[in-house]
């Protein structure tokens, strides 16, 4: 007894025979060819083994109308197969509204720029072809993700020199082909509990894409990480910015960021850096001023800033005294008043901060505020 | 599609080396295949990874691509291996503990839609179930999840991707039926979520 493909059939629970015709074409060895036909001995008696080997194709109504009215048939008299079924339904919904998700930022544009280097590495031209183009990706943010977005960055291979540290080699520099500074930790610190991010600032003069700033960062302590950066105009550093960059870190690997000054309107490069390691998460905000002129401003001033918000007042004092400052870990909740009496930066801000669990330091990198570990909590 | 003839163009520049034509393919396809590489590895930065390796691959293996699929085919079948090369590659480092990736892509999946201030229920719920669903979906065997994200999230056809894995349709079928099962029996327990009442005993 045949019968095609969808013609009626009688409503029989006896074995019967089906012409499959399997449509469509098939790449690989296993399997049939197009359109081979083959005869499959299918029974219409379905049990609950058999309700879930065609548990997708009833759903779909794909199933030869025996085979669905022998399912139909088993969920009415099997309750179990009958709530499996809705459920997977209600699966099946749920994976086809599974929402969309938008790209990073420049997620374009580092895809070019990957695909550029692929090119030139085919290519006996080498690495400085690849200049002007970074130049073109910054510019092209410039444009389209407003002054803001201007921001690019490249990843730094490692290369391991003699001594058994790792030197960060990244693109061609006037001074040998090394970022000026950055020298990345030399071993896995075992000895290290607490994941550190570091973050270092080089300015780059070239001649051409205009100076800029470069921040390399590196993880220390663990070996994985994931950083996220915002770049904050100055009338919203409180505020909250679209992610400028997103990217996972590799200990030993560092990553730079570069700021090109062309982009920045106001005085300061504001930068709110969350990042994730070890289980971790911590936040880092740093604002380094801009070089205006030649003139230093006078290490020590007088002034009174409104009643403000931390980041807002590091901000101003890091705009003022041309240091810049980094916020580690602390929560831009509370607002304060920074005043000057003819005192240097870090003085000013000691003297604002005291009694708020803060320790404020300075070194070559400008001035840290973290949360003093020795000051007893809730302060 | 009407930009049918201008796609051919394009594929045909970037393969003389013509990068602001490939520009264009990417503008066109970013959202999809970082789509899918996100549903397949779960996690915003490791997507973009995946995706722009993707696409680089594509670039430099133009030559190959003959046209007999859809270029978005071709290039479904590029991120899906590029995602199984990237697991290949982290099981054979057995340095990295299992749950220092889970902690790290869990922190990086509630950062990702942190959300401020309590919703409306629903919403809440909405958000559980579809966060259970893509813990779910990350656990399921390669093959399974990239068969679930292909049609479930890529709409894309059981001929495409028995074209896009190199499989029999039949296979494919079957394979997914039995991927969509797993979904279901892990979702058991928290049915309720999913409107559908608890499970009677057999």
């Amino acid at each position: 007894m045949t019968a095609p493909f969808g013609a009626p059939m009688p409503a029989v629970q006896l074995p019967y025979l089906l012409f499959v015709q399997y449509p469509g074409s098939f790449v690989g060895r296993r399997g049939f060819r197009r359109g081979e036909r083959r005869e499959i001995i299918m029974s219409t008696h379905v049990d609950c083994a058999k309700t879930r080997e065609l548990a997708s194709e009833y759903l779909e109504g794909t199933l030869p109308a025996a085979l669905m009215r022998g399912v139909q048939g088993h969920a009415d008299s099997c309750s179990a197969c009958a709530s499996d079924l809705r459920a997977l339904q209600s699966v099946w919904e749920s994976l086809n509204s599974l929402p969309e998700v938008e790209p990073p930022l420049f997620f374009r544009e580092n895809v070019m720029l990957a695909v550029q280097r692929e090119k030139e590495s085919r290519q006996p031209r080498g690495w400085r072809s690849l200049l002007p183009q970074l130049g073109r990706v910054a510019a092209n943010t410039l444009l389209t993700g407003g002054a803001v977005a201007a921001i690019a960055w490249t990843l730094l291979v490692p290369t391991p020199d003699a001594t058994g540290g790792t030197e960060v080699a990244g693109l061609p520099r006037p001074n040998g082909g090394l970022l000026p500074g950055v020298v990345a930790p030399r071993e896995a610190t075992t000895t290290q509990t607490n994941p550190q991010l570091q973050i270092r600032r080089t300015t780059t003069v070239d001649p051409e894409h205009g100076p800029s700033y470069e921040f390399a960062l590196w993880l220390e302590g663990a070996d994985r990480g994931t950083v996220r950066v915002h770049l904050l105009p100055d009338d919203a550093v409180n505020g909250e910015a679209p992610a400028a960059a997103r990217f996972t870190l590799a200990q030993g690997a560092p990553q730079a960021l570069r700021v090109p000054l062309g982009a920045v309107q106001g005085e300061t490069i504001n930068l709110y850096v969350f990042w994730t390691a070890g289980g971790q998460s911590h936040s880092k905000r740093l604002f380094v001023p801009v070089p205006k002129d030649d003139s230093l401003p006078a290490s020590q001033q007088s002034f009174g800033l409104r009643e403000s918000r931390l980041a807002e007042a590091a901000r101003e004092v890091a705009a003022r005294f041309g240091q810049p400052v980094t916020i580690e870990d602390v929560p831009n909740l509370d607002k304060v008043t920074v005043t000057a009496r003819q005192e240097t930066a870090t003085q000013a801000l000691r003297r604002a901060l005291s009694g708020r669990g803060v320790r404020i330091s300075y070194s070559a990198a400008g001035i840290l505020v973290a949360p003093d570990a020795s000051a007893p909590s809730g302060q | 599609m009407a930009d049918f003839e201008s796609e051919r163009e394009l594929i045909e520049q970037s393969r003389e080396g013509d990068t602001a034509a490939f520009d264009l393919l990417v503008r066109r396809y970013e959202k999809q295949i970082y789509n899918t590489a996100y549903r397949l590895c779960n996690s915003y930065d490791d997507a973009a990874d995946i995706a722009q390796e993707a696409f680089v691959r594509a670039f430099s293996n133009l030559k190959s691509f003959r046209g007999d699929a859809a270029f978005s085919t071709w290039l479904h079948r590029i991120v899906t291996n590029v995602f199984l090369d990237e697991r290949k590659k982290q099981r054979a480092r057995p340095h990295r503990s299992l749950e220092e990736v889970l902690a790290l892509e869990e922190s990086t999946v509630t950062r990702q839609f942190e959300d401020p201030g309590p919703g409306p229920q629903d919403r809440v719920e909405g958000r559980e179930r579809r966060e259970l669903l893509e813990q779910a979906i990350a656990v399921l065997p390669e093959a399974q999840r990239v068969m679930v994200v292909l049609y479930h999230t890529q709409s894309r056809s059981y001929e495409e991707i028995a074209q896009i894995m190199g499989l029999p349709m039949g296979t494919v079928k079957s394979r997914l039926n039995r991927a969509r099962l797993a979904l279901r029996d892990k979702l058991l327990p928290v049915a309720e979520l999913f409107g559908v009442p608890a499970r009677p005993n057999k």
